[in-house]
């Protein structure tokens, strides 16, 4: 009897395993569909036009890019030189020194030939004490404002640019990450091209710069990461951007503006106080607390997706450097979403309420904890001789097989949209990373969404933890 | 009890579809790949292949001989062969398209020409009844880069097409082609036109030749915001101020971005009307627009407006808006709101020690000639300072009447060695400085608070300042016993600030200040100093009481002037005296001070008594005013004081004047006495003149000569453009503008160069090195070249030579020698930098490589004479002129 009810009990939970795995694939394949539609619509619609032409419109409207820096004094000089060249007129690049304890701030003061200047802040704001505001005595240079404050980490500067600025529109970015030249131009096409909403933020695609050739702060040739760490975030960053962000923006639910490329109307990110200083993943409450203040407010609004390469970054080619970056992705996810819990299958929300936050719960924090648990339980089962091995192998081949197929039409459609990799060397090893990477990588990626989990939930205090750049410079 | 049983082999069916979908994208993966690169490579071999045509048709000229036009025609049949393969047309319009975007002028209606003549515009006009959005959009868009002008009538259909990208690009096209489109398009739409569709139509219109824009108010009564927008930021663009009306109307606009863009328009049309409508808005506008508002108040209001900012600054608790009011108010009326924090608080026990200090301050009078206690007296008196800064401040928190009895008690005990600075705006700070005796004395500062006290202040200052003649009869009574070692510079300002430095001497001594703080009676304030001002009997009267032991050994300048500042050099009998400054920005008092200034300006005599009156009424105003000028080149915007009177004068007063310039005045003067010269009849003061001028000149030339040879030194050492580069740049760039240097630099870099050879960093020793000697090389060349061109055979080696060098050398020597001697036979090869930029844009478009020259004495072709002369003029205008 009670084996019996045991089996039954085992069966049902094949039949959880099995029910998920399905309701995932479906996501997956409407994901996919979406986001093809998604990059047709995008390419056809911006195949003609010369956006440099309104590159100087008296019309244009005026951007603050809001860089935080800290500890960046082996790529600061470089990197700000990239954001001054940018194809814009009307635009200001605010370098916030979130407190560097290295010479960081010496670096831009020496090189940028900068002045404190007065400015009146207001009492009121919360955000760690400003040490000065220098601009530069150089005309050339008038594009840039640093603002040198107390540490408080990366939303607190953040908060501080937002405050300081006095544009329409702030863009948030990480300071060592490359623009293209017209990023700019394709950010205002984006803020400016809806009438019948109001377009609160703008996101773009992330893609990794390890490896490529970078001169004088261009890139001058782009190149497939010698590494392989990078070359698994590469095909994970093109799946994440190119299918799944997409497919989000295509239904108007996206969730998450990376923080390496995000810009925002500056007034509703005052109207909701900025950034949350007490998360770790701030570039996706800011995303949740913006869209819950408009549907507050009722207020018809969007948030754009530019799908174009604009925004190239490092990604951490050390294995303790990712762990600790994917276990602060999961603790920034986590209390993003305990945070607007009241917005889980909340119709008031709509698609967003009902589609985009329960996928977000169950596919992007719940699933990582279920994978660990699921081969631990395995593990158990076959201990135990309880396995049910046909289905076992049956599942997991086919849900391997269907994450190799995602990854096989993130590559193709990669190559059809901006054919970036030529080489068929390059998307040979691309291929090879996609049949390996469910065995490989991506029970790091469990391993470290687990270990955040872990220490949200016991609240183990843990930080940013800290990344060290190569530079572009010396790439 | 049992479970509903899984179906394993379903799973093994999805498996194998994935893995078939997988092989699939696998072999699309690498399909794709090669397409798109055969499809780039077909492309471009076409395009190689189309590309000489098309410049032989773009560069064709119709009085071309017979063979040439022969050539034409063949060319012509061959590309309309071509023609026939739609691969072919497809590549040739891209060509067009691309091209389009580097060429202008008449290669570009050359361009739109070609595409009509080819027949490539009928492929866009197919284009136009495809079923496909986006092919529709693509035919429109091709249409319109290529300009023709006929489909204006088909494209102009789609301007309410329910298909967006279709609707904007016939939005696009009708401005484009027809200058009237805009009228078609802003009465027509019906849909909402996008922030940056309106970008971009501005973009055209705003581009386009011929342009005669409509009035734009027509369409501020459109039903379609839209449109009302547009028409908002085209009449701000074409400056069309003929709807005044409409605009403030439009400032109730429940649309924001309406109501932003007719603010915007408000405050660049300066309409005053708008001003009360914009007052009554403000409390409903949201924080971006009443910034806006504020923003546009602080351009056109005045001091009416003053209560309504008050009332904001009270009620508004948004820091950014309240500190807009705050700089609006100071807009206004400069400086009524003065800083308040990080100021020091001050007791009433301070207040003990006033008698004291007072005492102190006396004593230290009386013993400063000694030099034995000038430390001691320093000390003391900076101890001092703090105190009277410490006893006005309290002032400040006293009341009126005990203020009033404080002052009194100070001047009848003290022996005033002082004459403030007073700093009168329209309706703000009075600011009083007091002038201490001694060098280096940091003076006290004192804030006035209190209406009364200012006034009183204000009535004992502005008099003296007012009345010259009075005022000089007054000091005449006082001077055997007083000793004035003040001087008080008056500067009136209307708007905006004046800033004046004066006395180098003096450099270390501080002025004491007495500042007017207080919001609510600065207008009754500056009421008072305006009725003072006017009142000059009273002053006087004032002044009688105030300054019974006081030393006025002080020599007041007036310097008037509506529009701009300028200098004027004076000499003084005191050279150490800081001079004090009066600031009347009062308008009327402005009037008075002006007529007082001309009054003395005639009466030489007095010339002596003047107070500085810099007055500036529009614009900001800088001016350094120095006891003992020796200028240096003259400041073209300095005007001189005489400038004005000096013509309406007798012959007499003339020449009066014309001494006074000779003791005041410098080189600043040149002009002047120049203009002297010109105009003037009476041969006595032309000579007088001139004889000034002479004195001044020398003077001039003098100081002139050790500029120049500064500048000189400059411009041959330090002015390297690429210095200030340098010094910013990281090793890598350094190297790369080192090349820079190579590539554009000249003879100003070779002392740069020279300064970098004992750089720290090796790599850039040894590049300099490299750098300075290619550098040097090719200016000796280039020397030598122009000394060829200008026919002289004496070259001067400017820096000494390698063996190898000097081969070279000699053989462009032999080169340029038999240049200039067989003309007739010299052959060059052509060079991109002797052919027109465009076609060499062109070129590069087109891919098309020119022969490079393998050595510089490759020969290729052979040129006539007339060319030879050509080039050789375009080398030297000079010559060509000649």
């Amino acid at each position: 009897m009670d084996n019996g009810i045991f089996e039954v009990i085992l069966e049902y939970i094949n039949i959880v395993f099995l029910l998920f795995t399905i309701v995932l694939f479906v996501l997956f394949t409407i994901m996919v569909y979406l986001s093809t539609r998604n990059s047709i619509h995008y390419r056809n619609k911006n195949s003609f036009g010369d956006l440099s032409k309104i590159m100087a419109s008296p019309l244009a409207p005026s951007i603050t890019i809001i860089a935080p820096a800290y500890n960046e004094e082996a790529t600061i000089v470089e990197n700000i030189r990239s954001l001054l060249s940018l194809q814009y007129v009307n635009y200001e690049v605010m370098v916030v020194n979130d407190g560097s304890k290295d010479d960081t701030l010496k670096k831009m003061i020496d090189s940028y030939d900068l002045e404190k200047i007065e400015q009146e802040i207001d009492p009121n704001w919360k955000s760690k004490p400003i040490r000065g505001i220098y601009k530069s005595k150089q005309l050339s240079f008038s594009k840039l404002t640093v603002i040198d404050k107390e540490n408080g980490g990366k939303s607190d500067a953040l908060n501080t640019g937002v405050q300081l600025s006095d544009n329409k529109y702030v863009g948030c970015i990480d300071v060592d990450c490359l623009l293209m030249p017209d990023a700019l131009l394709h950010v205002v096409k984006s803020f400016y091209q809806r009438t019948q909403k109001r377009v609160i933020a703008v996101g773009g695609v992330i893609r990794v710069a390890n490896s490529c050739k970078i001169s004088g702060g261009m890139l001058e040739e782009i190149r497939l990461p010698t590494n392989w760490l990078a070359r698994f975030q590469l095909l994970e960053y093109t799946r994440s951007f190119i299918l799944g962000r997409m497919a989000w923006g295509r239904i108007d639910s996206l969730l998450i503006i990376s923080g390496a490329f995000g810009f925002f109307d500056r007034e509703i990110v005052m109207a909701v106080g900025g950034y949350d200083t007490n998360t770790v993943g701030e570039d996706m409450e800011i995303v949740f607390k913006m869209r819950k203040y408009m549907h507050d407010e009722n207020l018809p609004y969007t948030v754009e997706y530019i799908p174009d390469p604009l925004c190239w970054t490092e990604v951490p080619e050390d294995l303790k450097i990712l762990v600790n970056q994917r276990d602060r992705w999961a603790r920034g996810n986590l209390e993003t979403l305990q945070k607007h819990k009241d917005m889980f299958f909340n119709p008031k929300y709509g698609k967003l309420g009902l589609i985009s936050y329960p996928y977000w719960f169950f596919y992007e924090w719940l699933a990582p904890l279920l994978e660990f648990v699921g081969f631990f339980s395995i593990i158990v089962f076959i201990y135990l001789g309880i396995i049910n091995w046909d289905f076992f192998i049956a599942i997991t081949t086919t849900i391997y097989m269907f994450s190799v197929m995602i990854s096989f039409y993130a590559i193709l459609w990669d190559v059809y949209s901006y054919n970036q990799y030529t080489k068929t060397k390059d998307l040979l090893t691309l291929v090879f990373c996609a049949i390996i990477e469910p065995l490989v990588f991506h029970p790091i990626v469990v391993f470290s969404a687990v270990r955040g989990n872990y220490k949200k939930l016991f609240r183990i205090k843990s930080g940013w933890g800290s990344q060290v750049r190569k530079g572009f410079a010396k790439v | 009890m049992s479970s509903p049983k899984i179906h394993t082999d379903l799973l093994w069916d999805l498996t194998c579809l994935f893995i078939g979908l997988g092989l699939l994208y696998f072999v699309l993966v690498f399909y794709f790949r090669n397409k798109i690169s055969s499809k780039v490579k077909q492309v471009v071999l076409r395009k190689r292949e189309l590309s000489p045509m098309i410049s032989e048709f773009l560069f064709y000229e119709e009085d071309a001989n017979k063979e040439e036009k022969s050539n034409y025609i063949t060319l012509k049949i061959e590309i309309r062969e071509l023609l026939k393969n739609d691969f072919n047309r497809k590549v040739l319009s891209e060509v067009l398209l691309d091209l389009q975007k580097d060429v202008s002028g008449n290669t570009e209606t050359r361009l739109f020409k070609l595409y009509q003549d080819l027949g490539l515009h009928l492929d866009a006009y197919e284009k136009l009844k495809n079923w496909r959005w986006e092919i529709v959009s693509k035919g429109i868009s091709d249409l319109t880069t290529m300009q023709v002008f006929d489909a204006y009538g088909f494209i102009i259909k789609f301007i309410n097409d329910k298909r967006g990208v279709i609707r904007k690009q016939s939005e696009i096209a009708a401005v484009t082609l027809k200058n009237e489109g805009i009228n078609y398009f802003l009465d027509t739409t019906k849909y909402k036109i996008s922030q940056w569709q309106q970008l971009k139509m501005l973009e055209v219109i705003r581009n386009l030749e011929n342009f005669e824009p409509p009035r734009f108010k027509a369409w501020l009564t459109s039903s379609n915001k839209d449109v009302v927008l547009f028409g908002l930021r085209l009449i701000k663009f074409y400056n069309q101020n003929d709807a005044n009306t409409s605009i403030i109307q439009l400032i109730r606009h429940r649309n924001n971005n309406i109501k932003e863009e007719a603010i915007n328009c408000i405050k660049k049309f300066c309409i005053l009307e708008a001003i009360a409508p914009l007052k009554l808005v403000f409390w409903k506008c949201k924080t971006d627009i009443k910034i806006l508002i504020l923003d546009t108040i602080a351009t056109l209001g005045d001091e009416s407006d003053i209560p309504f900012l008050r009332m904001v600054e009270k009620k508004e608790s948004n820091f950014v808006i309240t500190s807009k009011v705050l700089s609006t108010i100071n807009a206004i009326v400069p400086e009524t709101i003065l800083p308040t924090k990080g100021l020091e608080v001050v007791t009433k026990e301070d207040m003990v020690l006033e008698e004291e200090d007072v005492l102190v301050n006396e004593t230290l009078d009386h013993k400063k000639d000694s030099p034995e206690t000038n430390t001691l007296e320093k000390d003391n008196i900076e101890e001092l300072a703090f105190a009277q800064e410490s006893e006005i401040e309290e002032i400040n928190l006293l009341e009126p009447e005990e203020l009033h009895e404080e002052t009194s008690t100070i001047n009848a005990t003290t022996e005033i060695d002082f004459l403030p600075h007073i700093i009168a705006d329209n309706e703000e700070m009075v600011a009083i400085f007091q002038e201490p005796e001694m060098e280096e004395i940091k003076a006290p500062q004192a804030e006035v608070d209190s209406e009364e006290n200012v006034t009183e202040i204000a009535d004992e200052m502005s008099g003296i300042l007012l009345e010259p003649s009075e005022f000089s009869k007054e000091i005449d009574t006082v001077t055997d016993s007083v000793e004035m070692d003040f001087l008080p510079h008056v500067i009136a300002d209307n708007e905006e600030t004046v800033a004046i430095s004066q006395e180098p001497e003096m450099e270390e001594t501080k002025e004491p200040e007495v500042e007017v703080d207080s919001e609510e009676n600065v207008t009754e304030i500056v009421d008072d100093m305006s009725r003072i001002l006017l009142e000059p009997d009273e002053l006087s009267k004032e002044i009688d009481t105030v300054i019974d032991s006081v030393e006025m050994d002080f020599l007041p300048h007036i310097i008037d002037d509506n529009e701009e500042g300028f200098t004027i050099p004076q000499e003084l009998e005191m050279e150490e005296i800081k001079v004090p400054e009066v600031k009347v920005d009062s308008e009327e008092s402005f009037i008075e001070i002006t007529d007082e200034i001309n009054k003395v300006l005639l009466e030489p005599e007095e010339i002596n008594f003047l107070p500085n009156v810099i007055e500036d009424s529009e614009e900001e105003c800088i001016v350094i005013e120095e006891l003992n000028i020796h200028t240096g080149p003259l400041n073209k915007s300095s005007i001189n004081i005489f400038d004005n009177n000096f013509f309406e004068q007798d012959n007499y007063n003339k020449i009066l004047l014309l001494d006074t310039l000779e003791d005041l005045g410098s080189a600043k003067e040149l002009p002047f006495l120049k203009e002297i010269i010109e105009k003037e009849e009476n041969l006595a003061i032309k000579e007088r003149a001139m004889e000034i001028l002479n004195d001044f000149s020398e003077t001039n030339y003098s100081l002139n000569k050790e500029s120049n040879v500064l500048e000189n030194e400059n411009l041959n050492e330090g002015n390297s453009i690429f210095k200030q580069l340098f010094d910013s740049s990281d090793e890598e760039s350094k190297l790369v503008l080192l090349d820079q240097i190579l590539e554009i630099g000249d003879n100003k870099e070779i002392s740069f160069l020279k300064t970098l050879l004992n750089d720290e960093n090796k790599a850039i020793r040894d590049k300099s090195k490299t750098v300075k000697t290619e550098l040097e090389k090719r200016n000796q060349f280039e020397d030598m070249d122009n000394g060829t061109r200008d026919g002289n055979k004496e070259v001067e080696l400017l820096f000494p030579l390698t063996p190898g060098d000097e081969m070279d050398f000699i053989q462009t020597i032999e080169y340029k020698a038999t240049l200039s001697e067989e003309k007739t036979e010299t052959k060059l090869i052509i060079d991109k930098k002797l052919i027109p930029l465009e076609f060499c844009f062109l070129l590069d478009k087109l891919d098309i490589k020119l022969p490079k020259p393998s050595s510089i004495l490759d020969k290729d072709f052979t040129f006539t004479q007339e060319f030879y002369k050509s080039q050789e003029a375009s080398y030297n205008p000079n010559k060509k002129k000649k």
